[in-house]
């Protein structure tokens, strides 16, 4: 067995397309089905005709419908030709009339039995069947077949078309074959043979609620009343009043048959038709109906609700939801079965118009699985569904059937089931709609739930399959190929701040801009043969593979769009397209990326930002040497291992060790003595271990030197210290009862990021109004505010290492010491300058030249856990 | 001073740089780089001059100047040394020992290829590749008449294929004696060497060279008897370079298997520098087999076909492009593999399902030709291509369903193949316009040299400035105070301090203000005035006679390789020239005082 599906392009084509297949009815029966959803009655018959004669002995099939299903893609508006040739099978086709000559319909049982004489025999594994909307008895003629023909699979279901309504079910579908079409009629083909095997299922997604109830009345395919109450005003109640504006809104509530828990049947709802602009009365065909109810007003418009077959009384019916979950649980156990099938040459599949147009995702990701399959199918209005191993006529199904006559597999794209956000996503309001609903039904609150529904029918607006961005594909589809196609470079394109151009311009001023502002991006990516997506109103995205287009080309591409779209504001409203170029992403990373390129851009102002994805990550070398880190900080904290090291500052002028700059150090259990250059980075991310490292240290220095009445202390701080007030409390605590309180300098480090200088100078006051000193560390070494520096009363300066220690070579480094030493002669205030770093005898004698006040460095005083005075001296 | 404290530099020292084991060695380390953070690459090639006792004083001088390149590994701060000083012999080894390499003990380094005791060395396993080859001539061939042309005693490498190749006869029961085996000097200039093998060995079956550039003479020698490879007598190389796939008909090569040496050696140095224990390493090598010995490692089967598996199109794409996987891919270029993988697909996918539509044709005649253009054909070579898709294509015929799907599908199979030939032969037009141009160029760079100046500049600056012409893109001169006058046995030629004159970023040359100028010899390669995007340096020395006047270092491109040396030379000489020339202009002047 062999299936190729083609979508029709031109008859040329087409026979081109047919002389590649080299088909040979001699090889084996072969059956070309044609969905279209571009034909007209006549134009299809043509169709068939033509084909007929490109392959003589061929067995046509062809139904109209509003989307087809080719290799597993959905594809509004378009014709599928799909041709399986058998090996040793057998096809049997026929296309039966519905009604006989005085349009009565046949009875479900005749039916039936044309049918068997027709197509099917002892060796028959599969029956497609389609029918047309006018035949009412659907329901139970496919009921009655299991019992004409038992153990033959069916699938199929109610030929549709392009023209959809949601008030009722129309019936302008049609099928037919190179003999003739009609809309009043059957087509069925049987697919047979000793070898033959298949297998064929559906999912839904229904969920059903409620108790059970009975229908007590009927009028055709209407449904007067269900235990005894009125059935469209039960209905409306259940749902919310909003069902007068929303009628789509019936597809998320079906009933469901109880015997056959799981398959849904809808109901269309209209409150403005009377039963006589239903069923009209000159009709004999409803003249038995009025018959029966000889009482029932006729012509006054009522509130009704209508299935696609004729209902009976007596059959007992449960209120149902389509919910998401259920519909990828169903989807799952659908596609295991048919992965698992031995003979998997051939998949046909049938979904509903129903489902897609309010899931708006949901048939293109349930089709995802079969994307690389042979799946060929179209949409239908009803399917024919072979449930537990009997044939019953559903609504708001997928149904799949997969046969051949050998082993055999297919390509299957299993992971379409490990990515279900988009679904669950897309119908998360939906889902909180149905709560709210169950809530307020359960409560007897009928009439507060329309409010909420308003909200929520909007939102879903934009949403619907059908919708005006009909081409263009969404979210999900983006990260569908992301995943599958590899489009691993996306550009993402957003316009900012529309809600203020909503409160000046005119709303058609922004739909024209929002239109024009589309089709720039859709006409430029198209002819770049890039793929646009709509991720929301204003968010475009742009994707690329990286193995069809290098980064820079993809990024002068984009910066030229860019233009574009700067250029054509002419005529509409100024919008500032921004522009972020994501390189290398994957569906997991995509969003947090770009989430965090759009901080950046707003807070650098930027339009047009490039991204690695990957880019800042650290490597796993690092990460783990950062945990290390973390113990061992952990562990000086609890273990008192945080030990002070001081360095001593000498005197220029008197030639001692000054003061002494106290130093942290951290020691692990191994007794290894860590610097802060490698804990301090990792200690500030994590900053409570850095507050109590700080806090720890400021109290073993006050301890050691707070009996020390000759010698001075410095102590570091950083801006994030000054902060704290637990902190800050503790050193203005001790130092107001400190004996010595000019004993102790503190540090301060220039080059920290400090935002806020009047605090800082607040800190400064309240440090000298307590008698102790201060110093300003690092100088030099960041962008200095000279002006911030100048404001900040500090005792000393201390000129940055760098600086000293290049100061031989590097006459520019000469000159900062120079300019520091003029600054300081010119300076009302009494300010010393330290020099650290000073490593040999070159350079102290190049600052004693400048007449530097301090010095420390290697060459006087080394860091130790004791105070050594006699160093250096 | 402004050294960049970040970066560390590695040193890549080689003998020669313009032979191709060579230019594969460096770019196969130039390439894997940038997948390293924070690296700088510096070579420094020599010239070799160890063959035999050049009587040629003058040449030997040149020599010696020339390679006081060497010095440099021992004044400049190297992070990291590479060193491929390919064949040592003893006296060479007792130097680099001893005197020459005092000063780098303790960086950490590599050997390529060497027998150095207690030194990390990363060389060939020379034994799996020649023994594919024998086994399969022996085994599947029949072959019992093997002839080898050797290499110089002093090269071990060449030593160890000689025995390898002896012993793997052996153990086929196959004799080999000294009439089978004839020594080169292992370059490409030994055509009289391959003639008298082949005059001793009239019926000789197969020839296997030391290496490939020796495989080169031979068929020039064959040529000249009218035999060729792979039909009269079957010859096979050692390395795999380009050079390889060039020679016509292209030669089968023994080559590292799935990482090459430089790929390696970098690793294990990364390790080394880390002060991470390391161990020498053997990289293990395969037979690539082309038109003078056709040798395929693997088979297309139907099933593999039909299944389109990934891993059997990944499979066929690492061995048709088989430099792909030890190149550094940046990851904003093109993934070839994956458009490799997409089109090939789509093919196999039309064979088994009989129908390509015309737009996937389209589509795939689109991925085909943007495989190409973004240079696909530097991966592999024509020989290699053209059989691998051949052999595809054979296969797929075979088992096609369906005729007319498959005339399109063998449509594109011509179109690569087209392309494939397009693109080499779109590159080589290339070279030639770019060679016209650069002979263009030096002509011009001569005139500035010649010409009296016709401005205030100062001469130096104004050869400097038409540094462009030379080829140079990015790039610095660094000179001394004074030029330096070689003598016979000086084993410390460079000064302490030298002067960055110029830098070359993008083209463009930039003059660093006087004060800046000045800088140690040692921090020459850490400068942070060199070019940000350039991550692989060549150093040369600028000599003229007997005066040195200071180092070029250049960015490494194709170009350099050949046409390095001889820039160094020009822009030497046109020192040299200038000097005289002031030298006159002064005693025109003194003249003029005179009267």
């Amino acid at each position: 067995m062999f299936t190729w599906n083609f979508q029709y392009i031109s008859k040329a084509r087409l026979e081109e397309a047919f002389h590649q297949l080299m088909l040979d009815p001699l090889k084996g029966d072969i059956l070309i089905r044609i969905h279209t959803a571009i034909h007209l009655e006549n134009e299809a018959v043509d169709l068939a005709k033509f084909i007929a004669q490109l392959v003589p002995g061929a067995h046509i099939f062809g139904t109209s419908t509003s989307a087809v299903i080719s290799w597993g893609k959905l594809l509004p508006n378009q014709c599928v030709i799909s041709v399986t040739q058998m090996s040793k099978g057998s096809v049997w086709t026929a296309l039966l009339p519905t009604f006989d000559e005085n349009n009565n319909p046949i009875p479900p049982e005749e039916l039936c039995r044309n049918v068997r004489a027709e197509v099917v025999d002892a060796d028959t594994k599969l029956l497609l069947t389609f029918l047309t909307g006018k035949y009412l008895d659907v329901y139970s003629f496919v009921e009655k077949c299991n019992s004409y023909f038992p153990g033959v699979q069916m699938i199929g279901g109610l030929a549709n078309t392009s023209e959809i309504s949601l008030k009722k079910f129309l019936d302008s579908g049609f099928v037919f074959n190179e003999n003739g079409w009609t809309n009043k009629g059957i087509i069925l083909a049987a697919i047979g043979g000793k070898k033959v095997e298949s297998y064929s299922s559906y999912a839904t997604g229904v969920q059903v609620i409620g108790k059970e109830s009975e229908i007590t009345d009927t009028f055709g395919t209407c449904i007067l009343s269900i235990d005894g109450k009125n059935a469209a005003e039960e209905y409306r109640i259940g749902i919310g009043d909003e069902l007068r504006n929303r009628p789509e809104l019936t597809n998320l509530f079906p009933y469901v048959y109880s015997e056959t828990s799981d398959i849904p049947i809808f109901v269309r709802f209209s409150d403005d038709q009377s039963l006589n602009d239903v069923f009209s009365e000159d009709d004999p065909l409803h003249a038995q109906k009025y018959a029966s109810h000889p009482d029932i007003e006729k012509y006054q418009k009522r509130e009704m609700i209508n299935a696609n077959h004729n209902v009976s009384v007596g059959k007992r019916l449960k209120r149902a939801f389509i919910y998401d979950r259920k519909i990828i649980s169903d989807n799952r156990a659908l596609f295991r079965h048919i992965e698992n099938f031995q003979k998997a040459e051939t998949i046909f599949g049938y979904s509903c118009i129903a489902r897609s147009m309010i899931y708006s995702n949901c048939v293109k990701w349930e089709l995802s699985a079969y994307e690389n399959s042979n799946m060929c199918g179209c949409i239908t209005e009803g399917e024919i569904a072979h449930v537990n191993g009997r044939n019953t006529f559903a609504n708001c199904s997928f149904v799949v059937s997969v046969f051949g006559e050998k082993p055999a597999t297919q390509e299957y794209n299993p992971y379409a089931f490990s990515y279900t956000d988009t679904l669950v996503a897309d119908n998360q309001e939906l889902m909180e709609y149905l709560c709210d609903i169950e809530n307020k039904f359960a409560q007897s609150e009928h009439f507060t739930a329309a409010d909420s529904l308003k909200a929520f029918v909007r939102d879903c607006e934009m949403k619907l399959l059908y919708s005006e961005n009909e081409d263009i594909p969404n979210a999900a589809a983006m990260h569908i190929d992301i995943k599958l196609k590899g489009y691993d470079r996306i550009c993402m394109i957003n316009v900012f701040e529309t809600s203020s151009m909503e409160s000046v311009f005119p709303e058609h001023m922004i739909r024209l801009t929002y239109k024009n502002y589309i089709s720039n991006c859709v006409s430029y990516a198209r002819a770049k043969k890039y793929t646009v997506y709509i991720i929301d109103r204003w968010h475009i995205a742009i994707g690329a593979p990286s193995y069809m287009v290098a980064l820079s080309e993809f990024v002068s591409d984009m910066q030229a769009l860019q233009k574009i779209l700067f250029e054509a504001t002419e005529d509409y409203i100024a919008i500032v397209p921004m522009f972020c170029v994501i390189d290398d992403c994957t569906v997991d990373n995509i969003n947090s990326v770009y989430y965090s390129a759009r901080i950046e851009m707003m807070q650098k102002n930027i339009q047009f930002y490039v991204r690695d994805a990957k880019f800042g990550r650290l490597d796993e070398e690092s990460i783990r040497e950062r945990y290390h880190m973390v113990n061992v900080i952990s562990y000086a904290i609890a273990h008192d291992k945080i030990i002070p090291y001081f360095q001593g500052i000498y005197d220029n002028t008197e030639h001692r060790i000054h003061h002494y700059e106290s130093l942290m150090r951290l020691e692990d259990e191994n007794g290894k003595i860590y610097y802060p250059g490698s804990f301090l980075d990792v200690a500030r991310s994590y900053g409570l271990l850095y507050d109590s490292m700080s806090l720890l240290m400021i109290q073993k220095v006050f301890e050691k030197f707070k009996s020390i009445e000759d010698k001075s202390v410095s102590i570091n701080l950083s801006i994030r210290d000054i902060k704290n007030s637990k902190i800050i409390d503790y050193i203005y605590e001790f130092l107001s009862t400190a004996g010595h309180p000019e004993n102790f300098v503190f540090e301060i480090l220039e080059n920290e990021d400090i935002d806020d200088y009047d605090e800082m100078i607040n800190f400064v006051d309240k440090i000298h109004s307590l008698g102790a000193q201060i110093s300003i560390d690092d100088f030099g070494s960041g962008f200095s505010n000279l002006q911030h520096i100048a404001s900040i009363h500090s005792d000393y300066l201390k000129i940055d290492g760098s600086i000293i220690r290049h100061c031989c070579e590097d006459k520019e480094a000469e000159n900062l010491i120079a300019l520091m030493a003029g600054w300081k002669k010119l300076s009302s205030r009494k300010v010393r300058i330290i020099a650290e770093f000073v490593e040999n005898q070159a350079i102290q004698d190049k600052l004693l030249s400048y007449g530097i006040d301090y010095s420390q460095g290697y060459l006087f005083s080394k860091p130790a856990p004791e105070l050594d005075s006699n160093e250096g001296v | 001073m402004k050294r960049n404290e970040n970066k560390k530099i590695i040193g890549l020292i080689l003998e020669n740089i313009f032979t191709d084991f060579s230019k594969e060695l460096i770019q196969s380390v130039a390439d894997i780089l940038p997948e390293y953070k924070n690296f700088r690459l510096v070579i420094l090639a020599g010239k070799y001059d160890g063959l035999e006792v050049v009587t040629d004083k003058q040449r030997q001088d040149y020599l010696t100047i020339y390679n006081s390149v060497f010095q440099l590994d021992s004044i400049c701060n190297f992070d990291g040394l590479i060193i491929h000083l390919g064949s040592m012999t003893p006296e060479k080894k007792r130097r680099i020992q001893t005197s020459h390499f005092e000063n780098t003990k303790n960086i950490p380094r590599v050997f390529i290829a060497s027998n150095m005791e207690g030194e990390t060395i990363v060389n060939y396993d020379n034994e799996s590749g020649i023994r594919e080859a024998v086994n399969y001539l022996v085994n599947i061939n029949e072959f019992s008449r093997f002839c080898m042309l050797g290499g110089r005693d002093d090269n071990i490498d060449a030593c160890a294929r000689k025995n390898i190749f002896i012993r793997c006869l052996k153990e086929k029961q196959i004799t080999f004696s000294d009439r089978n085996y004839q020594k080169t000097d292992m370059s490409d200039q030994c055509e009289a060497e391959a003639e008298k093998l082949l005059e001793h060995n009239p019926d000789a079956q197969a020839i296997f060279c030391v290496n490939d550039s020796v495989a080169k003479s031979l068929y020039s020698a064959m040529r000249k008897r009218n035999l060729t490879p792979g039909k009269d007598i079957l010859v096979f190389g050692f390395d795999n370079t380009h050079l390889s796939g060039e020679m016509i008909p292209s030669l089968s090569s023994i080559g590292a298997d799935n990482c090459s040496l430089g790929k390696k050696a970098l690793e294990v140095l990364l390790h080394k520098m880390n002060g991470e224990e390391t161990n020498s390493v053997l990289i293990p090598t395969r037979l690539y087999g082309r038109e003078s010995f056709h040798y395929e490692m693997y088979d297309y089967t139907e099933l593999e076909m039909m299944n389109v598996t990934p891993a059997f199109i990944e499979r066929m794409f690492d061995d048709c492009f088989y430099r792909y996987h030890n190149s550094y891919i940046s990851r904003e270029n093109v993934n070839l593999k994956r458009l490799f993988y997409e089109f090939i697909s789509r093919m196999l996918f039309a064979m088994k399902r009989r129908y390509m539509s015309i737009e996937s044709f389209h589509e795939i005649q689109r991925m085909i030709d943007k495989f190409f253009e973004k240079g696909a054909m530097e991966y592999t070579d024509a020989a290699k291509l053209l059989n691998s898709v051949a052999r595809l294509q054979g296969s797929i015929n075979i088992h096609q369903k369906s005729i007319a799907a498959n005339v399109m599908i063998n449509r594109l199979f011509l179109r690569i193949k087209d392309k494939a030939i397009c693109a080499l032969a779109e590159q080589k037009t290339k070279e030639t316009t770019l060679r016209l141009e650069q002979i263009r160029n030096a002509q011009e760079f001569l005139i500035t040299g010649m010409m009296p100046p016709d401005s205030e500049e100062e001469n130096t600056d104004r050869l400097l400035r038409s540094l462009g012409k030379l080829g140079l893109y990015n790039g610095a001169v660094y000179l001394f105070e004074t030029p330096v006058r070689f003598t016979a046995g000086q084993t410390k030629i460079f000064p302490e301090t030298v002067q960055l004159r110029c830098v070359m970023k993008s083209g463009e040359v930039y003059f660093p203000p006087k004060e800046r100028q000045a800088c140690s010899a040692s921090d020459i390669f850490s400068r942070n005035e060199l070019a940000l995007k350039c991550i692989s340096h060549v150093a040369f020395t600028l000599f003229y006679g007997h005066f040195i006047y200071g180092i070029l270092l250049c960015e490494l491109t194709n170009d350099i390789y050949n046409r390095g040396d001889s820039i160094a030379l020009q822009i030497g000489k046109a020192f040299y020239l200038n000097e005289l020339q002031s030298r006159i202009g002064m005693n025109d002047k003194t003249k003029s005082c005179q009267k």
